[in-house]
Formats: structure tokens, sequence, C-alpha cells
């Protein structure tokens, strides 16, 4: 057996990671509630655990999503993870299969070159050092890409970049330091024995013609292992936790497993599963235009793993979700806000027993109603566009909140009073089960989520955008094509909440030219009127949307058009090109 | 040049000449007294709220919160109403109202000194107990 003194720091840290690893584990997987606990085990007898695997290749070891943002960034998360699993599978074969027995210390890898000096007999070693030193090389690329990043990240195509903890720090430089002193200690017993292949011989054989390579060999390698074990320490108390969390996390979102309502069980491995790249800050639209630090979703998740005051980071939000979807672990973070905003909020004293919708008295059966949401009610164009098309196609039709609406309950939802939330949508369901219609049209798009996830209504909810199409496709609705220029905007949520990106498109493309710009559908920018955040303040928001619009007219259209009432009203202060819903466009440029 | 304000002689002895209205009464005695003495009012819930969201500040009452109110077509809701009643120290007359905001944000969407209407009322609704 193989035993040098220098193999301890290595082994010892590497028991101890194994160790914490499946503390926490075990602690995060108890804290499942049953139903989770049975997907997990159904999951694993599965076809998805494969579809899992196939998943945790591509995005965890060969990181597409991060080549999508930008490619030398994806190449240096490729070459490292990708190449140090690949150092670690042949380094294993070629071990085992030199000692000819498959249980053999795990240090024996690491330091198979110092081992094993003078390699006798062993047919396939040439092949097995040539592909060693061949995945160091990459490795090492990897690494200077990585240094280079830090002194300029502009090059991988991120304006801002995480500031991280000491810890982190100290993690960082362990990992850069693993593979130059690898790379060193392997070229030094190279220069000594020729063990090594077309780097590490070349290497070892030049700098022994300068330096006395018998002296400086064993202290490299306990340097090396000293490092290693010092990464493994260091590492569960800092972000280099992701590595091993995004595999799992990975396998539980294939399971199916959802987040709950609390912080715990499977929010534990997202949290955890963050790997504080910072790809999030430069995409949110609060740090890129109106200059606020510190609440970004790598800030927020890295104070909830270490129990630190978060409340800011919950608040302070947009919540448009542009993190989720450049997020490349997949991170649902806006979820992770929503349950915390529901326990930090108290509960509000609400008193709703003022709130009697006027039920409908004369019940005539129509087969569509229309339900305008307050925000439309300030933007009266809309609903008048909509009836306009309403009459048009000789639809019959019930205004259900004509004359008094009560708000449908989500934002009181986001800003997390669930129960007076609840009480409302308890009136607005009495009003809309008093009508024995099928299909209910909604012009908002707050309205729209609200009425879809958290009524569970008997009818059929769409958004008007859908319901144009709808009217377009039966040729209800017919226009004579224009050669004017439309840009869309995508709201919040409609797109990225509720995955409606094509019918307005399709109903643009009917009327006049809809041209693409560079922030279109999941990558849509936030107007910056959300209610969401409760504390941001008013000339912050004024430079959001001033950038966002300044984003979307980089290519002259003629009109701005959007889906929802408060995107059209906080784009219409700045705008000098008119803005409109989309029903109003449609209104106008029908043939009646 | 402009002359110095020399106030009139005032008699020493009888400062306020005695007047005697044997015929008038005067009205003040309908209602109680309404007016507010400033001195006297706590206006330290005011105070507290716009420390936290100074924005409270700007507002000139024009009302334009109360004619889209959700909750006002149904009460007296208004944040006019309780931004005056605060500024005025008459808490337990906001407080009813408080209670009765529904936190929809149309009143942010309209408000010309751009107030962070939906904030001061949080901060409002988790006070409410102090009011």
């Amino acid at each position: 057996m193989n035993f040098d003194l220098f193999v301890l720091p290595f082994t010892l840290g590497i028991i101890f990671i194994v160790v914490i690893l499946a503390w926490r584990y075990f602690k995060w997987l108890e804290e499942f509630e049953i139903f989770d606990r049975k997907k997990f085990i159904m999951g694993v007898l599965s076809i998805r655990f494969f579809q899992a695997i196939n998943e945790a290749f591509s995005e965890g070891l060969l990181h597409r999503k991060i080549f999508r943002v930008n490619f030398f960034l994806g190449l240096m998360h490729m070459s490292l993870a990708f190449f140090w699993f690949l150092m670690i599978v042949v380094g294993s074969a070629e071990s085992k299969i030199y000692a000819k027995y498959p249980f053999n210390a795990p240090y024996d890898p690491v330091f198979f070159r110092f081992f094993n000096k003078t390699i006798v007999g062993f047919g396939a070693h040439a092949y097995f050092t040539f592909f060693m030193d061949l995945f160091l090389l990459i490795i090492l690329i990897a690494v200077g890409l990585a240094v280079f990043k830090k002194i300029y990240s502009k090059f991988f195509g991120l304006t801002k970049t995480t500031k991280h903890r000491l810890v982190d720090r100290i993690a960082i430089v362990c990992l850069w330091l693993i593979f130059p002193l690898r790379y060193l200690a392997e070229s030094s017993t190279a220069g000594i024995c020729g063990n090594g292949s077309f780097l590490t011989n070349t290497t070892g054989n030049f700098i022994t013609s300068f330096l006395p390579v018998g002296y400086i060999e064993y202290p490299l390698w306990w340097i090396y292992s000293s490092i290693l074990g010092a990464f493994f320490v260091v590492m569960p108390f800092s972000r280099y936790m992701h590595i091993p969390t995004e595999m799992v996390l990975i396998f539980l979102r294939r399971f199916g497993i959802k987040n709950s309502d609390k912080i715990e069980g499977f929010a534990n491995f997202e949290i955890q599963a963050c790997s504080s790249c910072g790809i999030c800050i430069d995409n949110c639209q609060m740090a890129n235009d109106a200059n606020m630090h510190g609440q970004q979703a790598v800030y927020y998740l890295r104070k909830l793993r270490f129990k630190q005051n978060f409340e800011d980071t919950v608040f302070n939000c947009l919540m448009c979700m542009r993190c989720n979807h450049y997020c490349p672990v997949g991170i649902d973070v806006a979820h992770l806000r929503n349950i915390n905003r529901k326990t930090l909020m108290p509960k509000l004293e609400t008193d709703t027993s003022f709130l009697e919708p006027e039920l409908n008295t004369n019940p005539t059966e129509t087969n569509i109603m229309y339900y305008a949401g307050c925000m439309s009610h300030l933007r009266p164009g809309i609903k008048s566009s909509i009836e306009k098309i309403f009459k048009n196609c000789n639809v019959s039709y019930s205004f259900i909140d004509k004359d008094s609406s009560v708000c449908c309950g989500r934002p009181m939802m986001v800003t997390g009073d669930k129960t007076a939330a609840l009480e409302m949508l308890q009136k607005n369901k009495e009003l809309i089960n008093s009508f024995n219609s099928e299909l209910l049209v909604v012009s908002c798009p707050i309205c729209y989520k609200m009425f879809k996830e958290e009524y569970n209504l008997d009818v059929q909810v769409i958004h008007h955008t859908e319901f144009l199409k709808m009217l377009i496709d039966s040729n209800k609705i017919t226009f004579e094509k224009s050669d004017e220029k439309y840009i869309y905007h995508d709201p919040c949520e409609l797109g990225r909440g509720m995955n409606i990106y094509q019918p307005p498109r399709f109903v643009l493309n009917k009327i006049g030219k809809n041209i693409k710009n560079k922030y279109r559908k999941e990558k849509g920018l936030c107007c910056g009127g959300s209610l969401s955040n409760i504390r941001i303040r008013s000339d912050q928001r004024e430079k959001i949307t001033q950038a966002a619009y300044n984003f979307l007219t980089e290519r002259n259209p003629d009109l701005l058009i959007t889906a929802c009432p408060r995107c059209e009203q906080v784009f219409s202060k700045v705008s000098e090109i008119p803005v409109k819903d989309i029903a109003e466009i449609v209104a106008e440029k029908m043939i009646v | 040049m402009r002359q110095a304000y020399k106030p009139k002689p005032v008699n020493p002895v009888n400062p306020v000449k005695k007047m005697k209205y044997k015929h008038m009464k005067f009205g003040f005695s309908i209602h109680k007294d309404r007016q507010i003495n400033l001195d006297i009012a706590d206006r330290s819930v005011f105070h507290r709220v716009s420390l936290i969201e100074p924005s409270i500040n700007r507002c000139i009452f024009c009302g334009g919160c109360s004619s889209t109110c959700s909750a006002g077509m149904f009460t007296d809701m208004s944040f006019r109403r309780v931004s005056l009643f605060l500024r005025r120290g008459m808490n337990k007359e906001a407080k009813e109202l408080i209670k009765k905001c529904l936190l929809c944000g149309k009143c942010s969407m309209v408000c010309p000194r751009d107030i962070n209407i939906r904030h001061t009322m949080i901060i409002l609704k988790k006070e409410i107990d102090s009011l």
C-alpha cells in the first residue's frame, strides 16, 4: 500500500467534507413532506433518473446555459468543471488498473505519479499520462481565464460582479492554486523519473536544468496536498458548496419536487446551489439602471444561507423574474422571495367587511364575461376598445366589474398578507360565479395571473391578447396590413409570469410590422412600475423606465405596444412615441 | 425711507375697552369647537411614518387618490383623508380608514406627487395598534 505522511491533509479534508455533506443533506431530506419523499423514491426508480443524469451532464458539467450568456464565460466554467471531472474519472481508472485492485485508497489517483515512479509493464500508461496531461493543460488555461476574469470581467460579458466574502476569497485562492501546484509537483517528479507526458515531462526537464529538483519535489507534494485539504475544509462554508448541491438539486427538480410554503427541505438545496456567479446582478434592472445594489438574487440567497438580515432583499425587489430566467442553476428565486414575504410580513389589519360585489341581478345568458381590473379602469382606452371589438364581432358579453371593481387581491398577496387577499378572492369569486358563462376575458395581466393560479375557477380564463388571436383566427376581425413598425413590450406578469409570448406577436404581425429587439420574450424588461416593490423611490423607478424605454425604441418604431395597463401608463410618462395597448391598436385598425 | 412702526399708545389702566353686545348672539356654541391646536395634537405617528417614507410630506391633498380608491367605491376611505388626519394628529379617525385599504395601488398610479402610498399604508397597517 502506498502511504506517505503528506497524504494526510488531503485525506482528512475529504473525510471532513463527506461527513459534512452527508449530515447536511440528510437533515434537509428529513425536512421533506411525505408526498415529496414518495416523489423522491418514485423518481429514483423511473426514467426521470436518467433524464436527470443527462441534465446534470449538460448543465452541471458542460454548463450550456452559461455558454448562452457568454462564450468565454461558458468555456471557462466548462473547462474547469468537465475536465476536472474527467481528470477524476480517468485518474481513478488509471490507478485502479495499475494497482489491479478496484478498492485502492482515495488518495491513490491524486498522488499517482508520486507513488508510481517506475511504471513497468503497464501498457496503457502512455495513453493515460497523455490524457491526464492534456486535461491538466486545459484546466490550467481555464484557471488562467478565471484569473483574467477577476481583472477584466467585461471580456466575459459581465459588467458587474459579486462582492465576495472572506471565506469565498480564501476558497477561490485555494481553487486557483490546486492545479498549478499539481502541475509543478508532477513536473518535478517527471523531471527526476520521466513518468509524465508531453506537458509534465517537458517542464520537468526544463526545471531540472536550473533547479535542485530532488530537494523541492517532496515539499511540493506536501503543499499540493495541504491546499487540496484546505479547499475541502473551506468548501462547505463558502460558495463552492454549489458544486455538489447543484447536482442533487437537478435530480430533485427532475423528480418533480417543488418548494412548499416554508424555507426548509427543498429550499435549502436551492439556496446552497447558488454559485454566486453574478449573472443575476448583471441582468437586474435595479442594479443596472437605478444604481441600487445589495438586493440582487445573489445577495438575497447568500443572506438566507448565512441567516443574516435579509428583509430589504426580500421587499426591495420588482419581482420581474429576470433573475429566474438568467440563473444558470435555474433557482426559482421569485418563489423563495414570495415565501419569505409571507413569513416576514406581520398580519396587516384589513377590514374587508364592506366589500359587497354587485351581484348579477338579471342573469341574461352571455357566453363571455369581461373583467377589466382596477388598473384598466385607469386606462379607459383599453376597456372602451375591448367593448368596441366585442360589439363589432357581435359577441354577447357581460362587463362584470363595470361599476364597482374589487381588487383581485394579487397586490395584497405579493405584499405578503394572504388572509386579506383570500377575502378579496372570495368576493370576486362570488361575482364571477353569479354569471353563468364559460369564458372570462381579463385585461390586466396581474389579475390574469391571480385568476389562473389562485382562484380555481370553473370557467376558462384568458387574457385579451389570447382572445384577440381567437377572433382573428375565426376571421371575425380583419385588417388591412399597414407598413407601420411596432415594438411589443412583454409585461413581466404576462410573459415570464404566464408564458404568453406568441398571441400578441401574432396579432401585431397581422396589423403591421412587429420589429424585434434584443430584450424580447423571456428577456423582456420591466417597465419599472411593478407593484411588488414597496420600497423603491419614484426617481429610481423613473430611471428604470427611461432605460427600458431607450432599449425598446432603439430601432425607431412608430408605436410602442404593450398588453398591460400598468406598463402602458408608466411608459406613456416618458415616451416620445405613442404608447398603446394591443386592444387599442386592434380597435383602431380593424375593418368595421 | 420706510418709517419704523410705532405702536399706538395703550391706556395702561384699561387696555381693552369693555364692549357690551346686548342684542347680538353669535353661533359659536352650536357645535363643539373643531379647531385643531397643533401644539397639543399628537403628530408623533405622522413623524414616525415620514421618517421611514419621506415622500408622504409631498402630499398636496389633490384628491386624485380619493377618486380612484378601490375601497373608496364602497366606503369613505381615501389616502387624502388618511394623510390629512395624520398630519393633524387625528389618529383615531385615521385608524378606521387605514383598516379599509386593500393595497391595490391604484392611488400610486395617479398620484401627481409620486408618493409611495402603498409603502406608507403598509407601515401604517403595521403600526395600527399604536394609533
